[in-house]
């Protein structure tokens, strides 16, 4: 036996529940063609008369009982069975004895004959070609039978001609092959439609295999890029701008910040654990990105952040570029270890150039306390002279009052005075003590300079004299550039700028050092000595700082990685290759300052610096070369 | 696609369905056969007289023919020869005094004849209406049956007595119209009788059943 198709499953589905709806549409069919009999039967003939007496007509009795017993066996079946070829047949025969009812009733009119013909197509229907004879048999055998025993009530007429049944039979026969050929075409499309069906559930099927395949594969992404984002230091969060709030936030910033609540940290990530000091310029920075330059490119901010638990916290917040109509996305890092780190490394390279400087130092301080050695010695020599011609005045004053000659203890004395040179002493003895008090003033500005390039930053920015901190950085960094270079200052009128001085020290010593060594590579065994001019001024909202130099300049080639962190071209022990690099985050990151240079090949190297009169701690662009 | 359906039944469940399909068959069956015998079983109706009775109240046409039809006003079956008779008159090129005879039982109150069928009667070309009070007229002519016509000749000699439908209540071709119109043409019928199909007049027998109180 043949295996049913796909398709020959849903060509029997799509029949039988054509069989099934066909078989209700017909029950309610039968079931009116009953009640309008009997409405018919009542309202023609509801009663029946014998003189002055009436009683119900059996015209509404027949139409009652009889219908009721025609239609019963159609109704139970279709109650029953509906779908089955039985039913579907009962019904074709059930139909027919209407149809010959109502031409009996109507005393064999031809118009009722229509009610053939209508019976007929509505069991076409059921795309099934096998009613339609059975359907037609009945007919038949109505006409004949009726035809012969009483053909007025089949064909309204008395006597008919013999043939009269064929000519009726004709009739319906040519509806049967309408009908038989239009339910073998209809049921030829179902065919048709059960096999597109068929081969649409297969795709259908295929399509949803790959959807599951992809979904599955989806998910797997899903999974890994989300154990990705969230096993990350990086926090992405996104903000809806149109509604103000923080749409989604990682879950490790829950635990970075103490707070275990996604709703809580959502809702006051930036008005609970932001750090007061820092709220309202993080949320002009996030409010506004939409609008701003940062649009096109992000940007990118430092602040603080307070833990449940009360730490503070130091992070960074790197905005995506804004796309409309989408929320603003962005990662935030926690940067406290990296900053702690930072301002170790800071402290290690001011301790390491203390370190470098201090032999220089050391000598700058030589030169001061060798010569005020020498006047000490002297202040101490002509001390004891002129100590020695006051013992000699005393003795003569006292041979004078023992009555000595006055000539001979004049000459005694005038001969100490001359042994001591008093003139000699009267006029070197102050210049002495004026050398000695210079020197040690020098020592005390080396000192001092000392101290204030190596003393630790506190953590807020203070204002400082800018103008004052180069002079001293030039001071302590006297021996790195005296031997090769004159230094040369051009310090405008500055304000006080809010910084960290000890860092803007640092960075102002590195690019010192590295104008004095640009020098130094082009002088060296030579005569010849370089310059280097360190001006200052103001520029706008900015401080501007140049350092100079008039070394060989910075070749094509090494210009782009200048800033990058152990990038060094200087031979091993003279550079670490950190200083251009600490000196960039200094200024830029640090101060949200500038650090820009010109160069030109054997001319040099101008190194500028700018800052902010009034930093707002923000940095964004690196430093570039101009 | 003939085992298309339900799943197949039982043995059982075969045998009562087939069983109920046999006797389905049989109660339309029997049913149609009543109905059959109800329609063509004929009234009661004694010889009309020979002659138009001198003693009748209805009065003969002169020189021409007298079709009289005798009709119960309820009855459901006074339509349809009605319009037989309609059809007659018009197909008959004779000109024949035509009366339409109301029963009016005795006991009844006056108008009791005014029905739908009085009305029609009104329309039919050249009819008479006549309300025939105890119903002594169709006692007269021999007539127990609603539908129930005689045709007189010119000469007051009886023509036809009998039905003018093919059976109850049926309009349409049937042996009686065309014996009527034959006479009324005075041409030769094949048949010359023709049962009534009605109402009966009388009212019926105390203890008769209903069937029994049909046509008699």
């Amino acid at each position: 036996m043949k295996t049913p198709t796909r398709r020959d499953e849903l060509l029997g589905e799509s029949l039988r529940a054509l069989h099934v709806h066909t078989d209700r549409m017909f029950g309610w069919l039968l079931l009116v063609q009953w009640g309008l009999t009997i409405v018919l039967a009542l309202y023609l003939s509801p009663l029946a008369w014998a003189g002055r007496v009436s009683s119900i007509n059996v015209h509404v009795q027949i139409a009652i009982f009889l219908g009721a017993a025609i239609n019963a066996l159609p109704l139970a079946l279709i109650r029953l069975r509906p779908g089955w070829w039985l039913t579907r047949h009962s019904i074709a025969v059930t139909q027919m004895l209407w149809s010959a009812m109502l031409i009996h009733m109507t005393g064999g009119r031809i118009e009722t004959h229509f009610h053939v013909f209508g019976s007929l197509a509505f069991l076409a229907f059921y795309r099934d070609w096998r009613v339609i004879p059975t359907a037609t048999l009945v007919v038949a055998a109505d006409h004949l039978f009726r035809g012969f025993y009483w053909p007025e009530s089949v064909y309204g007429i008395a006597n008919p001609e013999w043939w009269r049944f064929l000519e009726h039979a004709w009739w319906v026969a040519f509806e049967d092959v309408v009908l038989l050929l239009g339910c073998r075409r209809s049921v030829r499309e179902m065919v048709i439609s059960a096999d597109r069906e068929a081969a649409l559930e297969r795709t259908k099927d295929n399509v949803e295999q790959q959807v599951q395949v992809r979904t599955e594969e989806l998910d797997a992404n899903v999974r890994r890029y989300r154990a990705l984002v969230e096993n990350s230091n990086a926090i992405p969060w996104e903000y809806d701008a149109v509604r103000g709030v923080v749409a989604y936030i990682a879950p490790q910033a829950g635990r970075l910040l103490g707070c275990a609540d996604e709703g809580e940290l959502r809702a006051g990530f930036l008005g609970r654990f932001v750090h007061p000091g820092d709220r309202e310029r993080v949320r002009d920075r996030i409010r506004l990105a939409p609008v701003t330059a940062a649009r096109e490119k992000g940007e990118q901010f430092d602040y603080r952040a307070t833990t449940v638990d009360g730490r503070t916290l130091e992070l960074r917040t790197i905005l995506s570029p804004f796309h409309e109509g989408e929320p603003l996305r962005g990662i935030t890092l926690d940067m406290t270890q990296q900053k702690k780190l930072e301002s170790e490394l800071l402290q290690a390279q001011k301790l390491e150039s203390v370190g470098r400087l201090a032999a220089g130092v050391a000598h700058e301080i030589n030169t001061p306390v060798q010569f005020v050695n020498d006047s000490i010695h002297f202040l101490r020599d002509g001390t004891k002279d002129l100590m020695g011609l006051v013992d000699t005045f005393r003795a003569a004053m006292r041979s004078v009052l023992d009555g000595a000659p006055a000539a001979d203890v004049a000459v005694t004395t005038s001969e100490a005075e001359a042994s001591a040179d008093l003139p000699y002493l009267a006029e070197h003895l102050p210049k002495a003590i004026d050398r000695s008090l210079e020197g040690l003033d020098r020592v005390a500005t080396i000192v001092r300079s000392m101290k204030e390039f190596a003393h630790p930053d506190a953590k807020e920015m203070a204002p400082a004299d800018l103008n004052r901190a180069i002079q001293s950085t030039l001071t302590i960094a006297r021996n790195e550039y005296k031997y090769v270079a004159d230094v040369q200052t051009d310090l405008g009128e500055l304000p006080l700028i809010l910084c960290h001085l000890g860092d803007i020290n640092q960075a102002v010593l590195n690019l010192i050092v590295n104008a004095a060594h640009a020098i130094g590579s082009v002088v060296e065994g030579t005569e010849a000595r370089g310059r280097i001019v360190v001006r200052t001024r103001r520029e706008g909202e900015f401080a501007l700082i140049s350092i100079a130099d008039t070394g060989g300049g910075i070749p094509e080639a090494i210009r782009e990685r200048i800033f990058e962190p152990f990038f060094t071209t200087k031979e091993v022990g003279k550079g670490t290759g950190q200083g251009l690099a600490i000196a960039r985050s200094i200024i830029v990151e640090k101060h949200g300052g500038k650090l820009t240079f010109e160069t030109e090949m054997g001319v040099g190297t101008t190194f500028t610096v700018h800052l902010p009169l009034a930093p707002v701690g923000v940095a964004s662009p690196q430093g570039v070369a101009a | 696609m003939g085992a298309s359906g339900p799943e197949r039944g039982t043995a059982g469940s075969k045998a009562a369905l087939t069983a109920g399909v046999i006797v389905w068959a049989a109660v339309v069956a029997g049913g149609l056969k009543l109905v059959a015998d109800y329609k063509t079983t004929a009234g009661a109706a004694r010889p009309a007289p020979a002659r138009w009775p001198r003693e009748s109240r209805l009065e003969p046409a002169s020189g021409r023919e007298t079709l009289v039809i005798f009709v119960h006003p309820k009855c459901a079956c006074t339509r349809a020869s009605l319009t037989e008779l309609n059809i007659i008159i018009n197909a008959s090129a004779a000109r024949a005094r035509t009366i339409v005879v109301f029963l009016r039982p005795v006991g009844v109150e006056g108008g009791w004849e005014r029905t739908d069928t009085w009305d029609y009667a009104a329309t039919i070309p050249g009819a008479t209406r006549f309300v025939d009070d105890g119903g002594v007229e169709a006692q007269r002519f021999g007539a127990d049956t609603s539908g129930h016509v005689v045709l007189y000749d010119a000469g007051e000699n009886l023509q036809f007595s009998g039905g003018i439908t093919g059976s109850r209540g049926h309009a349409g071709d049937n042996v009686g119209r065309r014996i009527v119109l034959a006479r009324l043409e005075a041409r030769p019928a094949d048949e010359d009788r023709h049962p009534v199909y009605g109402c009966p007049f009388a009212d019926p027998s105390p203890g008769a059943s209903g069937a029994e109180r049909g046509p008699r």
